[in-house]
């Protein structure tokens, strides 16, 4: 959290209770790693905390604030799954791509999906097969 | 009119708010003590009404030095009629109705 404090513009306070510096210490903290997209919205959140007057109040308006937060890291990691896989990728601007069009959370579906397979009975039975096949090579 | 989207309570609440002093720049926590809505809730939906084009934003240099430039909002021009037909069908729909009106 100190570490937090350092790294940049610290919203200062009149309500100085434990309790309310820590609301807005942990607001300070969100701040830091608020996905850039919705930056503006949290630092226009975060501004308003000194219009608190009560420590209650601004222990509501911080705990507001994680939730925005929060909504917004699950908003920016659930357009990140939805991008095509490799979609980020730095280089191959020009020409045609060779990287599949299906987003990342077809991808990871499918994966848990292959390694369920292999917990059915059938799945397990080949792994052993594979396994004892193996074995007897070495 | 303009693009149709369905509106929460707290949606209805929020312009409703904001028409009451339509025209005048307003803060987010005077927004959040006039409807009760916490801030949890209100800067996502003032979010999603400036991706509409329905508010106006501007940043407030802070009058006390050291503290951080205040963000304001106000409805557009056109968002004004738009909300205030949104809010009379929900008002006629009994989907919502104003704080005060409540019995």
């Amino acid at each position: 959290m100190e570490t937090c404090r350092k790294r940049g513009m610290s919203v200062s306070s009149p309500t100085s209770s434990t309790v309310a510096r820590l609301a807005r210490l942990l607001l300070d903290c969100a701040l830091r790693h608020w996905p850039e997209e919705t930056r503006p919205w949290g630092l226009a959140l975060a501004a308003e905390i000194d219009e608190a007057t009560s420590a209650f109040e601004t222990v509501r308006w911080s705990l507001g604030g994680m939730m925005f937060f929060a909504r917004a890291v699950l908003s920016g990691a659930w357009t990140w799954l939805k991008l095509p896989a490799g979609g980020s990728l730095p280089g191959g601007a020009t020409g045609p791509s060779i990287l599949p069009k299906r987003s990342r959370m077809f991808t990871a579906g499918t994966l848990v999906v292959a390694v369920l397979l292999l917990f059915l009975p059938a799945g397990r039975e080949a792994m052993r097969m594979v396994r004892a096949s193996w074995q007897g090579f070495q | 009119m303009g693009l149709r989207i369905r509106l929460s309570k707290q949606t209805l609440a929020v312009l409703d708010a904001l028409l009451c002093r339509a025209g005048q720049w307003q803060h987010g926590y005077s927004l959040s003590q006039s409807t009760g809505i916490p801030s949890g809730t209100l800067y996502p939906i003032l979010m999603r009404l400036e991706k509409l084009h329905w508010l106006e934003t501007r940043w407030e240099e802070a009058k006390t030095p050291g503290r951080p430039p205040r963000h304001l909002y106000r409805l557009s021009g056109t968002a004004r009629e738009w909300a205030r037909e949104e809010i009379r069908a929900a008002q006629e729909g009994h989907f919502w109705k104003p704080a005060g009106n409540e019995v």
